[in-house]
């Protein structure tokens, strides 16, 4: 045995170790004729459409690694239907190119017939990486049936290390890749942000150009100081802002809004939330962690979402009006976290 | 055949080795292969099983029988003493054993539980390779799955080159 399969080891790539490491001690009753069929190489030898199964249910990078492997498999990442590169931030720095070069290869050799069902990309706001990968995405929308695909985009610099000019810096970035690769972002159903200082109506014009749009995530994001956002959309389903400067932001018009986060706004903020029509809002989550002298007066703030059965509230020293009794029923199940660290 | 037993319809399921099996027909149709068999009516007689030998076959049975949901006249007794939770435990603890086996036979069980289209089966039979691909070196992952590196030299210097990340 050991000779055979010494012998067939040719190539560099493949030092195959003992079968035996493979198998717990039970799992080697059925040798010898079982390790000889073992020691064969199967996965390859799956049909097709059963290895992209297996491959679709681990992230897109380890499926084209494991394609690396043998000849075989090296033409299937480009039948994947589910491309989702999401690395930790630190693999990100690591080998932060690789988003853009895989799904470059996976994207352009790839037939029209077969569907991206998910696209999930997450990547490094750097120009030429934006743009190759804004352009391949927008070819395959223009090309293929795409069911839904996610852009999150991060800023090399965050934290309080992301002074105001970065992210002043950051929102031009965006706002180049943005027009740059228009057909992307037609088709784009999720956008994560975060870290940008955009000018006024910047972010409105996004939305409107975005139609697909069915969840937007923005963190200190904003169009300035005390700025006001207002937020029209047909299609946007769930809606997150965390951290951004905005003195208010209005929800004007989205008939289709399930869900809203809306976390830490502005202490001088005197109505940081005001909504509008949101007939579908079923789940709001605020909370905010730090002090501030104004009141949130919620059955203000609800009077026009009877829809809301799902409130959640997070106020660490939040000064808090008419939580439940004056709201109009239906009474949303309220998630409240009281106060736990008042400052004195 | 379909025979009756105890009122419970009977199934008649053909290995190509020449095996046959008689399951109830609730534990077949944990299979939504076989399930759309005795739906469309194709399956009065025995279901031959092709490709799938009577040892593996045996397995998915097995398999089948302890998925198969226990809210039904046979297992009455079992879902109203046993809370779900634990039923699900001990699911669970089943299947950490099943899937005690070798490699070439897991493979089997791959190809039977997705030609046979039983999901669960297939999610359990798959997670060990998954787990095998997820976010582990280009060699471990040869090593596991056994591979073969059926490269030429100088592809695989193209490969080497052209993929760095993944090497390393």
């Amino acid at each position: 045995m050991q000779s055979k399969r010494e012998a067939s080891n040719g190539g560099s790539l493949s030092e195959l170790p003992a079968e035996v490491q493979a198998c717990n001690g039970d799992m080697l009753r059925e040798l010898p004729a079982d390790l000889e069929a073992g020691d064969r190489d199967r996965l390859s030898e799956l049909p097709a459409d059963l290895l992209l199964n297996i491959l679709e249910r681990v992230g897109t990078l380890d499926a084209v690694k494991t394609c690396i492997l043998s000849k075989k498999m090296q033409k299937l990442p480009t039948m994947l239907s589910q491309i989702v590169i999401d690395l930790s931030t630190d693999d990100l720095v690591r080998i932060h190119t690789v988003v853009a070069n895989v799904t470059n290869k996976i994207l352009n050799a790839r037939s029209s017939k077969i569907t991206i069902r998910k696209l999930k990309l997450k990547f490094f706001l750097s120009p030429s990486h934006c743009l190759s990968i804004g352009k391949c995405v927008g070819l395959a929308m223009a090309d293929q049936k795409v069911d839904s695909a996610e852009f999150e985009i991060l800023t090399p610099r965050n934290g309080h290390l992301c002074t105001e000019a970065y992210r002043l810096f950051f929102a031009d970035q965006f706002n180049d890749f943005f027009r740059d690769c228009p057909d992307a972002f037609a088709g784009l159903t999720g956008l994560h942000l975060q870290y940008m200082r955009f000018g006024e109506s910047d972010i409105t014009n996004i939305l409107s150009y975005c139609k697909q749009l069915e969840s937007l995530s923005l963190f200190m994001c904003d169009e300035g100081v005390s700025s006001v956002l207002h937020v029209e959309h047909a299609r946007l389903v769930e809606l997150v802002i965390s951290y951004c400067e905005f003195k208010t932001v209005e929800l004007t018009f989205l008939p289709k809004l399930q869900r809203m986060t809306f976390n830490s706004w502005p202490s001088c903020a005197e109505h940081p939330l005001a909504i509008g029509f949101v007939p579908e809002l079923s789940k709001l989550s605020l909370a905010k962690a730090c002090f501030s002298h104004k009141t949130l007066k919620l059955s203000q703030l609800l009077a026009n979402v009877p829809s809301v059965n799902d409130l959640s509230l997070e106020f660490r020293s939040e000064k808090m009006t008419e939580p439940r009794s004056q709201m109009s029923p239906p009474m949303p199940t309220t998630t409240w976290r009281p106060p736990t660290t008042r400052s004195s | 055949m379909a025979t009756r037993e105890a009122g419970k319809k009977m199934i008649m399921l053909k290995s190509p080795d020449g095996m046959e099996f008689e399951v109830e027909e609730a534990v077949a149709m944990e299979s939504q292969t076989i399930r759309k068999m005795i739906e469309d009516d194709c399956a009065d007689t025995a279901i031959l099983i092709p490709n799938i030998n009577s040892k593996i076959l045996s397995r998915v049975i097995e398999y089948c029988n302890k998925h198969v949901p226990t809210t039904g006249a046979t297992g009455a007794a079992a879902s109203d003493t046993v809370a779900p939770a634990a039923l699900a435990e001990d699911l669970k603890i089943w299947d950490a054993e099943f899937i005690k086996v070798n490699r070439a036979t897991r493979f089997d069980l791959i190809q039977a539980a997705s030609y046979l289209n039983i999901k669960g089966l297939l999610d359990l039979t798959s997670q060990t390779t998954i787990d095998t691909i997820s976010d582990n070196s280009l060699e471990e992952i040869r090593s596991f799955l056994s591979t073969k590196n059926d490269y030429l030299p100088e592809e695989e210097q193209t490969i080497r080159r052209e993929n760095q990340w993944a090497f390393q």
